[in-house]
């Protein structure tokens, strides 16, 4: 009898996905797939438009990350026109970036990972939750990441131009400099952001790593997966989320591409599955291999510990530090630990704070040198940035007018698309023994896709905001026989 | 008493937008008030409410159980009774609400969440579907008139 289980989330009307996990005759689960709703033509929606909509249009494709998308557009669109941002315009883009991957990287650890590591993946179904978190770490804590998350957005309103949605991208530049007293004062925000990260590390320190079985858990093998690595870099080969080379490395950590966003399509292919609306990228010289890893299968992974695997170190000194510790404890480079997505989170958040002091110590920032206008004819464009959740692809191509012709993006959940339904049936297999599904084992599954926060879809607000998660197990006739709820 | 009319949804997703359109729609026709979009919801927003003493939440909703373009009332107790994820990357507005109020934030008291009944969410438009359109106008002057908005 072939058992079918489903974890999904009911209430939530649109954007978003299930999983669905198959278990054999004896109640063994088999396989396991993360399937996402659809949504219907964007890119007929973007056709016929001015290029310069998009970094605004963008944005809305996704409620979470509105300002990767609005850089990674600005910057495709920067290419469209064959312009390149005066210097200052790239400073106040980074600035932008840091605050932006630190306050969304924060919320991740403490609000959304949290439940997981925090409160622990065993805590009872009742204080496995936000509240537990607070309850954990303390109100104390909770009110000061509230605060530094507050303070990181003041930042990309002031400069976004707009609450949530930036607007401040444009081709050749931004719309608003930096004063000097806005430079003193940011200056701040970062400063005491570095003091943040230090305390974020220590936090997870004395949680999770003081734990043997959560470091049991992170080193073990029901979460791990050798694939190969995908992030950008700078001329150093360190991690750069605002611009740079697309490095790849093996399972190994060798080097097998390093390219420039333009030249994407000529390393990576998006395969489509009959099942599911999401593509499937896979790297083109390894080839597709199916749902497996190893050194022969195509399949790769983006998103903080992938950037850190292709990485030879960070550019500032005390993300260097973490870097050496994290890669040492979890015995060399690169890492194939799923669970270690949270911990390389937090170094990039240390990264992003003493990236933010280096560029905001500098007093020529505040130069209204911030737009170089467009004179070429524009035609096509490419921009890449890291977003959060990975590397994110905006492809534009335009008539002569800046008139859109065709739109190609592959945003960052997508690059880890074949892997997390990977990490989704190894959990499955390892867990669900002969029928046996309980709460706890679907906290542990469910463990198995959060590292890679999926941002699955757009419409991720509609009423009502409750979410309780429903489990349903079919029988080989797909008739319903068991309903797990939790709410 | 300080006022925040906070339209959510998605303005490119058909109906997704129509607390959008109706937020913007109310501001055009007062003065004292202040009027948000958002595309997101949980901590992505709620650090824009703090200071509000009155919130007004339009949103869409997809319940089938009544006619597209039709208005529900909705008490904000209604909305928090679980604190699990609304999504893997977010928590709902109303239990980013929960925290606040725990870490003492200085949050409105008296709120109103209305949704309206909508059909098509998955589609790119700018534009909403005829029914739900139509029902716009109507809307806001309600919102007005039960609010006392100005």
């Amino acid at each position: 009898m072939v058992k079918k289980i489903t974890i999904d989330p009911i209430t939530r009307l649109e954007g978003h996905g299930k999983i669905e996990i198959f278990l054999d005759e004896n109640g063994n689960a088999t396989n396991a797939y993360l399937q996402v709703p659809e949504l219907k033509g964007f890119e007929q929606f973007c056709l016929g438009r001015p290029v310069e909509e998009l970094p605004r249009i963008t944005p809305r494709i996704c409620g979470v990350c509105p300002t990767t998308h609005h850089m990674a557009a600005t910057k495709a669109v920067d290419a469209v026109y064959n312009v390149i941002p005066t210097e200052t315009a790239v400073k106040v883009r980074r600035v932008i970036y840091d605050a932006f991957m630190m306050e969304d990287h924060l919320l991740h650890f403490f609000f959304l990972g949290g439940p997981d590591f925090v409160v622990g993946p065993d805590a009872a179904p009742g204080e496995r939750n936000i509240l537990g978190v607070v309850g954990k770490v303390g109100v104390e804590i909770g009110k000061k990441v509230i605060d530094m998350r507050r303070r990181l957005r003041s930042i990309i309103t002031t400069l976004g131009g707009r609450v949530i949605h930036p607007v401040c991208g444009l081709p050749g530049g931004v719309s608003k400099g930096i004063t000097e007293e806005q430079r003193k004062e940011f200056l701040q925000i970062a400063k005491d952001s570095v003091e943040f990260a230090k305390f974020t590390l220590k936090v997870f320190e004395d949680i999770v790593l003081k734990n043997k079985t959560y470091v049991d858990l992170i080193v073990g093998d029901i979460y791990k997966h050798k694939t190969y690595y995908m992030g950008m870099v700078d001329e150093n080969n360190h991690p750069d989320f605002y611009d740079g080379k697309i490095r790849v490395v093996d399972p190994d950590g060798v080097e097998i591409a390093k390219f420039a966003p333009k030249d994407y399509l000529d390393h990576i292919v998006e395969r489509v599955e009959p099942w599911s609306y999401m593509k499937f990228p896979y790297l083109k010289k390894v080839g597709w291999k199916g749902f497996v890893d190893g050194k022969d299968s195509g399949v790769y992974r983006v998103a903080p510990l992938a950037r850190l695997n292709v990485a030879d170190g960070m550019s500032t000194p005390l993300a260097q530090a973490e870097f050496e510790k994290m890669f040492s404890i979890l015995g060399g480079k690169p890492a194939h630990n799923t669970l270690a997505f949270h911990w390389a989170r937090l170094i990039e958040v240390m990264f992003a704070a003493e990236h933010l002091v280096t560029l905001l110590e500098d007093k020529t920032i505040t130069s209204t040198d911030i737009r170089r206008l467009p004179t070429d004819t524009p035609n096509e464009g490419v921009g890449i940035v890291e977003a959060p959740r990975g590397t994110l692809i905006h492809h534009y191509k335009t008539d002569e007018k800046g008139m859109v012709t065709g739109v190609n993006l592959i945003v960052a959940t997508v690059g880890n698309s074949a892997a997390m339904s990977m990490s989704i049936a190894k959990a499955a297999q390892n867990l669900i023994k002969n029928g046996v599904v309980n709460d706890s084992i679907l906290n542990m599954v469910e463990m198995a896709f959060r590292p890679y926060d999926p941002c699955l879809a757009c419409a991720t607000h509609s009423l009502p905001g409750k979410m309780p998660l429903m489990v349903n197990v079919y029988d080989k006739d797909k008739n319903k026989i068991k309903t797990i709820t939790r709410d | 008493m300080k006022t925040l009319v906070l339209g959510l949804g998605n303005t490119i997703l058909s109906d997704d937008g129509v607390g959008i359109h109706i937020a913007f729609e109310i501001e055009k026709k007062c003065k004292n008030i202040d009027v948000l979009e958002a595309s997101a919801a949980g901590f992505r927003v709620i650090d824009e409410i703090i200071g509000y003493e009155k919130l007004i939440l339009i949103d869409s909703i997809k319940t089938g159980k009544a006619e597209p373009g039709e208005l529900h009332r909705f008490t904000f107790a209604e909305f928090s009774r679980t604190m699990h994820h609304s999504s893997p990357h977010d928590i709902s507005l109303f239990e980013a609400f929960d925290i606040m109020k725990k870490e003492k934030a200085d949050l409105p008291t008296d709120i109103k969440v209305y949704a309206v009944e909508v059909t098509d969410t998955s589609t790119f438009s700018e534009s909403c579907t005829d029914e739900v359109a139509k029902a716009i106008p109507q809307i806001v002057e309600i919102l007005i008139e039960e609010n006392k908005l100005t």
